[in-house]
């Protein structure tokens, strides 16, 4: 962004307040990130905060140093990996995690956790029964959707988050001295440290190096190896706490139920695969998903299969969803709200290191508001709050390496709807990226979207409001740093406002193509819908590139999109600020 | 059969003899005043949201707007049903001011527009002004009562195309809330007239943010200004939308002319300013060359964005 501020929107008369999305938004929209209005009043902090977040996941206090971006401080907690090894130093630990459970859902009766396992779950499970109702009951469903949503939120309410926030760093404590006591000293330690755990009351399973199955339900399973068979529980257990380590072994883990058994449903909870090509197979809130709690799936190693269908595989709400991947060639596959999907003060991460990986939002639910043959995915990097009432969170996918295929439809790739920042980053690799809407770097009705790619020859396509668009009050930003890429679009794309958005893309080197539709809704366009305009920037800063053909007959002196050029579309009527600017 | 027992000695007693085990008992107890308070909790979680009785218009309304596909033959025929109801425009204003989604709340002013038929029907003018007039006498006893609802409906007269409706919302220019003031002058721009320009000039220096962007949008709808001058102050708003609108109005007041224009630069203006006559140099007949005189006071960018230079 201080790039494209240098090159093209300071020398065209923009000055820093010019980008305050929220400039004429009165409402203070309960629940909103700091980072997420810092974003939409200064869409350039995006420059700062974007390597925050990489080092905040990269760096060594990770996943601990999330919290401080749900505005919740790391807590202070003393190490135990050199202590705990052969000491038994477990327990303290164990201790700590439960109270601070324990205080964290203290104000949370047994009758409103049972009634959440019930109700909540629904928030985020897109019905395909939706799809039948009429215009009135569509509208009683979203009354009806509206009061749960408040009763939902008193709930999450008497959450004490500091000491969610603790109660994960005990569990991450835990499990850290765990592995790297097998790792260091063999199987055979971790299972003596586990006994002696066990022999303290904490509910210890150990398996052994054949084939088992375990049915989980609260406390610790290890098992040292064998292709293994894990069931999660049929239904959420608010308050309680799991750790599964598996050390090796092509594994099986399995979710049949669709109300949170696999999730950290009010609960901490993590699964830690170390090696082994493993399928994990879920429905609703499993693997990595988080409803008011924690939850973390580390796989370290293998060609994994991830397959859910809504609100899974890095998801969260009031909490902490992590799913990270080593290594190995995966597949990710899910129906809707998933894959680094995060709702209301939610932290949702999908975080794959390496390999060749393919993200599938499968087409399962029409999106019967705008068409009749197109689906939403809401995923792969996706944030959503419930408008017009309560924001969004933080929702990120980042592939690390490897060749990687990205599919979703309608919302997806780096996209924001309602006081949410979504982002897919994408860091080596020749990918590609196929959608249709609101995608690829799309903030959407006062949201965030991002798409930030940096190296490999990439296919990206989407129809519209895709590739740098932001939609009504909403930033959109697409940056690709280097690679040979082709774009393609229709309208509304690359480097585009709408409805007082900002939309910026920014391409630094590399001979590109792009094909767009309608050339003269792309390419750095802003339309003057509503009050003060919209305004969109378009910049490709190296290599020769091809544009589309110009079709604009008109006399303007301004050519249009071209090599070594920079080049402005204005008309002060249907044409608002569209810059566009290309060479060094 | 009473289960309400009593411990002593690590034992429930029973009442009325019984002499199952006691533990039993305390057992079904607590699992009896668990399901009553959860399904007291839950019934009390639940109450939160009694399904509405929709009544007739409300059927309607809620099927006309609706903007999924799949619906448009109902849309149509619904919204044909609004049109011919006599009591359609007053249901509005009763029941679909507040608390609507952004396409319900669009498809209030779609009704009106249609309804007013570009002013050759008063209604529902008439109907807007008294709901107006009402806003303020009901302050506090109605639900859609106050100042954010007379914006709202200064928004819907806007879009009227009555130009009658821009004599209800000019008393309204003086308002304390903003927004009012703001829609009370997108009227004027909505429905011009030589008699809004002394409006729209009056303290146009002490405006600012949309309010300005609104007047100056308004001032531009009335068609060229013939005293531009006054404008140039406002080259140094703080919004890029106000200046930008400030410059296509001196553009079209001088006809792009530069010579015209040059007249009114200011000695030493700082880089902010000079930024602004640069970009209204750009576009006026002209100017090229103050363009080309500035490229000494250039960055490098800015030189590629205008063109001078290598």
């Amino acid at each position: 962004m201080d790039t494209a501020w240098r090159r093209l929107m300071a020398p065209a008369g923009f000055r820093s307040g010019d980008f305050d999305l929220l400039v004429n938004f009165r409402t203070e929209i309960p629940r909103t990130l700091p980072v997420v209005e810092n974003l939409l009043r200064h869409p350039r902090s995006v420059d700062s905060l974007t390597p925050a977040l990489r080092a905040a996941v990269g760096g060594n206090q990770f996943p601990a140093s999330l919290w401080p971006w749900l505005d919740v401080a790391v807590p202070a907690v003393p190490s135990l990996l050199k202590s705990a090894a052969g000491t038994g130093g477990l327990r303290p630990h164990v201790r700590s995690l439960e109270t601070a459970l324990t205080e964290a859902f203290q104000a949370v009766t047994p009758e409103e956790r049972a009634w959440l396992r019930k109700e909540a779950p629904g928030l985020w499970v897109h019905g395909s029964e939706d799809t039948s109702l009429d215009p009135v009951a569509t509208e009683v469903e979203r009354l009806r959707s509206d009061a749960l949503i408040d009763s939902v939120m008193r709930v999450a309410d008497k959450i004490r988050f500091d000491r969610l926030a603790r109660a994960s760093v005990e569990l991450e404590q835990v499990r850290s001295a765990v592995v790297a006591s097998a790792r260091q000293a063999g199987p055979d330690e971790a299972v003596r440290m586990l006994k002696t755990l066990r022999a303290e009351g904490v509910p210890v399973e150990i398996g052994t190096n054949g084939n088992d199955v375990h049915r989980l339900d609260h406390g610790i399973v290890f098992d040292p190896g064998g292709d293994d068979q894990y069931v999660f529980p049929d239904s959420a257990r608010p308050g309680s706490w799991l750790l599964v380590i598996d050390l090796a072994g092509n594994d099986t883990y399995l979710a049949k139920d669709s109300v949170g058994g696999a999730a950290a449903f009010l609960s901490g909870q993590i699964v830690d695969d170390e090696a082994g090509d493993d399928r994990y197979l879920g429905r609703e809130l499993a693997f990595g998903s988080a409803v008011m709690g924690y939850s973390h799936l580390y796989d370290g190693g293998g060609d994994d299969v991830y397959e859910a269908r809504c609100a899974s595989l890095g998801f969260a709400f009031h909490g902490i969803g992590l799913l990270e991947d080593v290594a190995g060639n995966d597949l990710y596959s899910s129906w809707y709200f998933s894959q680094g999907a995060a709702s209301t003060r939610g932290f949702a991460l999908l975080l794959d290191h390496a390999g060749n990986d393919q993200y599938l939002s499968r087409p399962v639910f029409p999106d019967d508001l705008r068409y009749r043959d197109h689906f939403l995915s809401l995923s792969q990097g996706f944030t959503s709050g419930f408008a017009p009432r309560y924001a969004g969170g933080i929702g990120v996918l980042w592939d690390q390496k490897g060749e990687d295929t990205y599919s979703a439809d309608i919302f997806g790739q780096g996209a924001g709807y309602w006081f949410g920042w979504g982002l897919l980053m994408d860091d080596e690799g020749n990918d590609k990226f196929l959608a249709y809407q609101y995608a690829q770097g799309a903030g959407v009705h006062f949201a965030v979207g991002t798409l930030w790619d940096k190296a490999g020859n990439d296919l990206r396509a989407s129809k519209g409001v895709s590739q740098g668009c932001g939609h009504d009050g909403g930033f959109g930003l697409l940056v690709d740093e280097q690679g040979n890429d082709q774009n393609a679009a229709v309208d509304m794309s690359a480097g585009a406002g709408s409805a007082n958005g900002l939309g910026v893309f920014l391409d630094f080197s590399g001979s590109d193509r792009y094909d767009m539709g309608n050339p003269r809704m792309t390419l750095g366009h802003g339309d003057q819908r509503r009050d003060r305009g919209s305004m969109g920037f378009f910049l490709d800063l190296g290599g020769r590139d091809a544009y589309p053909a110009r079709t604009d007959t008109s006399s303007s002196p301004y050519e249009g999109p071209r090599n070594d050029a920079a080049w402005r579309v204005y008309d002060g009527k249907m044409r608002g600020y569209g810059y566009g600017m290309d060479g060094e | 059969m009473g289960w309400m027992g009593s411990k002593e000695n690590g034992k429930y007693e029973m009442r009325k003899g019984d002499t199952r085990d006691a533990s039993i008992a305390f057992h079904i107890s607590c699992f009896m005043f668990h399901i009553f308070f959860f399904l007291l909790f839950t019934f009390s979680l639940s109450s939160a949201f009694t399904p509405p009785a929709f009544s007739r218009l409300d059927s309607l309304f809620l099927t006309a707007a609706t903007g999924e596909p799949r619906h448009e033959a109902a849309r149509v025929a619904a919204e044909r049903a609004l049109r011919a109801d006599s009591a359609t425009l007053p249901y509005l204003l009763e029941h679909r001011l507040r608390k609507q989604t952004p396409r319900q709340q669009q498809y209030v002013e779609r009704l009106f527009t249609l309804a007013s038929d570009s002013g050759r029907s008063a209604r529902p003018r008439l109907l807007l002004a008294a709901a107006i007039a009402d806003t303020g006498a009901r302050a506090g006893l109605h639900p859609w009562s106050g100042d954010t609802v007379r914006a709202q409906l200064l928004y819907i007269g806007s879009r009227l195309g009555d130009s009658a409706f821009a004599a209800v919302a000019v008393p309204w220019l003086g308002s304390s809330y903003e927004p009012s003031r703001r829609m009370a002058v997108r009227n004027l721009g909505a429905y011009p007239r030589p008699a809004h320009l002394p409006l729209l000039w009056n303290g146009l220096a002490q405006t600012h943010g949309l309010e300005l962007q609104q007047r100056l949008w308004a001032l531009a709808a009335q068609g060229p200004i013939r005293e531009w001058k006054p404008l140039v102050p406002l080259l140094s708003d703080s919004l890029f939308f106000n200046r930008r609108t400030v410059r296509d109005m001196l553009l079209k007041a001088t006809d792009s002319s530069w010579a015209l224009l040059k007249m009114a630069f200011p000695s030493g203006p700082p880089d902010s300013l000079r930024s602004e006559w640069r970009l209204l140099a750009q576009d006026a007949k002209g100017g090229r060359e103050f363009l080309k005189s500035e490229e000494g006071k250039m960055t490098k960018e800015e030189r590629k964005y205008f063109g001078v230079g290598d």
